[in-house]
């Protein structure tokens, strides 16, 4: 009950330690960079949106509106794998033109000789994150080699952007037409309304992708890293569901991609996946992975209490003996406010009198 | 219980009476009060009525799990939702129309009166084509008429108002129809209500 009480910090205190466990040091970074790393690779940022400033030197520099690139930058150079975690603030619009926002992000990066023990490291850490967060979730996966496998088979090098539109919106019933417009064809329409409407086993939904597109040596590929992965997952006793509709940006991310949902939370609080592009172009290593997870979701997640315990002391209450009674709650593992009289618009799970 | 936004109005109206013949009525729905919120407990489900430009809002933030929008509100606001069924109503197009004998002069900005903003931008984005958004709220055809703008980019139902004011349709950009929308994290939650829901409605839905 008192991880309700505390929010984002616990959450973070038992992140912290989780991570650390894992061998995941503390990467600690300035809130701005040089303008330069960014507009040099807007291909990999969620929003080219940043904001900019001068100084005193001329130079410009920029409110970081990503973590991954400074980490990935740090490790230029580096041999081996690097493993850390952070808790940053990044600045950037909420939604593709909204406004800009102040975004507090708790998460994880693996830049370096990234194997398949790391992605699984990775992945059952961003489970347990979600078990942190508490309530019910959903760990969503999906591979970006699926849809580069489905549009190789069409000879094209991606999906254009209205049939990745539709994906995305699992919009079954625009796909034809967005797929004749682009001059996919029928078939290809066919097979992506059946590989995005079905259900079964997650094995069942890869077994599919697989008779659909036989051919696609990317999309077979892609479902045995998935099928590596929920079973590695579901051994860990989570929730893992592979959703054909998530569908990230294939600039940024270039194998898994996972997002976590809770049901408390309205969207995705989890993002994450592979990013071995960024990582070979800083001359980092041979790949990256990596999540975040969204901290300003738990401030609008709302505290059933205020405290779980109210203790209302008499007028003539000994302080020593309110005290030590407080301290006695909270050792049991309860939040306490003491008060002399109920405190307006407060709630509490129970009240405890002392005279 | 599936929390349903229905759009204020006829189309929202004509989706309720889809949605109670699919088994999801409310008596209370249709009745004349103030409430805002209706319940029918036994059918589990629980309807809002909302500016129909606001369903997208009030489904991407999960107060409801599914609502009814138009292509062209889901559109404009760039809504992060799944889009799970045509339900074939409410059909309209998004078009650019003008007064008729319009000559467009390519040597400057081209004037757009609209309440689709990031709709128009999109369009003439793709063309390369630079534009100023005049954005307005209502009586979008006065502006071509009265000069304040080149072209108009809005709804054309029948085309009705636009023949009246001696104007017609220069190009059109995309058909529109209502569509059931869902939250995308609701749907990992509420997946067989809200599958149930859809497989039902399907059968209500009108003849193409």
């Amino acid at each position: 009950m008192k991880a309700e009480a505390c929010g984002e910090e616990r959450l973070y205190l038992s992140l912290k330690e989780l991570y650390e466990s894992l061998g995941y040091a503390r990467f600690k970074m300035r809130r701005f960079e040089e303008y330069s790393l960014y507009a040099d690779n807007f291909n990999f940022l969620r929003s080219r949106d940043v904001i900019t400033f001068g100084d005193k030197n001329g130079r410009l520099l920029a409110l970081k509106p990503d973590v991954t690139l400074s980490i990935v930058k740090g490790c230029t150079g580096g041999k081996g794998l690097k493993k850390v975690y952070y808790r940053e603030s990044v600045y950037r619009p909420d939604r593709p033109g909204g406004q800009f926002r102040e975004i507090n992000q708790i998460g994880l990066e693996c830049v370096g000789d990234v194997d398949e023990y790391v992605q699984t490291e990775v992945l059952y850490l961003a489970a347990e994150s979600m078990k942190a967060v508490g309530g019910g979730y959903v760990l969503e996966l999906s591979h970006t080699g699926i849809f580069r496998g489905i549009a190789a088979c069409c000879g094209r090098d991606g999906l254009p952007e209205e049939v990745a539109a539709c994906i995305g919106a699992r919009n079954l019933h625009d796909m034809r037409g967005a797929c004749l417009a682009c001059g996919l064809g029928e078939d290809v329409a066919a097979k992506l309304c059946t590989l995005l409407g079905c259900g079964g086993s997650e094995e069942q939904k890869l077994s599919l992708l697989c008779s659909l597109f036989p051919g696609s040596a990317e999309c077979a590929a892609a479902a045995r890293e998935l099928s590596l992965a929920v079973r590695s997952l579901e051994q860990g006793g989570a929730r893992a569901e592979i959703d054909f509709s998530l569908s990230d940006d294939p600039a940024y991310y270039n194998g898994i991609v996972f997002r976590g949902y809770g049901e408390n939370f309205p969207g995705a609080i989890l993002t994450g996946g592979r990013y071995d592009n960024l990582v070979k172009k800083f001359g980092a290593g041979s790949g990256g992975i990596g999540f975040a997870l969204c901290a300003d979701a738990f401030e609008g997640a709302r505290r059933q209490f205020d405290a779980d315990v109210l203790l209302l002391y008499g007028e003539g209450a000994d302080p020593q003996k309110v005290l030590l009674r407080a301290r006695q709650i909270a050792a049991e593992g309860e939040s306490v406010y003491a008060a002399k009289r109920v405190p307006e618009a407060m709630k509490f799970a129970r009240t405890e009198k002392m005279d | 219980m599936l929390n349903i936004a229905l759009p204020k109005g006829r189309l929202g109206e004509k989706v309720y009476r889809m949605l109670a013949a699919a088994g999801y009525s409310c008596e209370e729905l249709i009745k004349d009060t103030r409430k805002l919120v209706f319940t029918d407990r036994q059918n589990g489900v629980s309807y809002f009525w909302v500016k129909p430009s606001d369903v997208t809002v009030y489904v991407e933030h999960g107060v409801a799990d599914i609502g009814v929008a138009g292509r062209d509100i889901i559109l404009e606001n760039s809504a992060d939702v799944y889009e799970l069924l045509d339900l074939k109503v409410g059909r309209c197009r998004m078009c650019v129309a003008s007064v008729n004998g319009f000559r467009e002069d390519p040597s400057r900005p081209l004037r757009v009166a609209t309440k689709f903003a990031h709709v128009a931008e999109r369009f003439f984005a793709e063309r390369n084509r630079d534009i100023e958004v005049i954005k307005l709220y209502g009586s979008i055809e006065l502006a071509p008429v009265l000069g304040l703008s080149d072209v108009i980019v809005d709804i054309v139902e029948t085309g009705t108002t636009l023949k009246e004011n001696n104007m017609g349709v220069i190009e059109e950009i995309f058909p529109i129809s209502a569509r059931l929308i869902a939250n995308k994290a609701r749907c990992k939650f509420k997946r067989e209500e809200i599958e149930s829901c859809v497989a039902r409605l399907k059968k209500e839905l009108p003849d193409d």
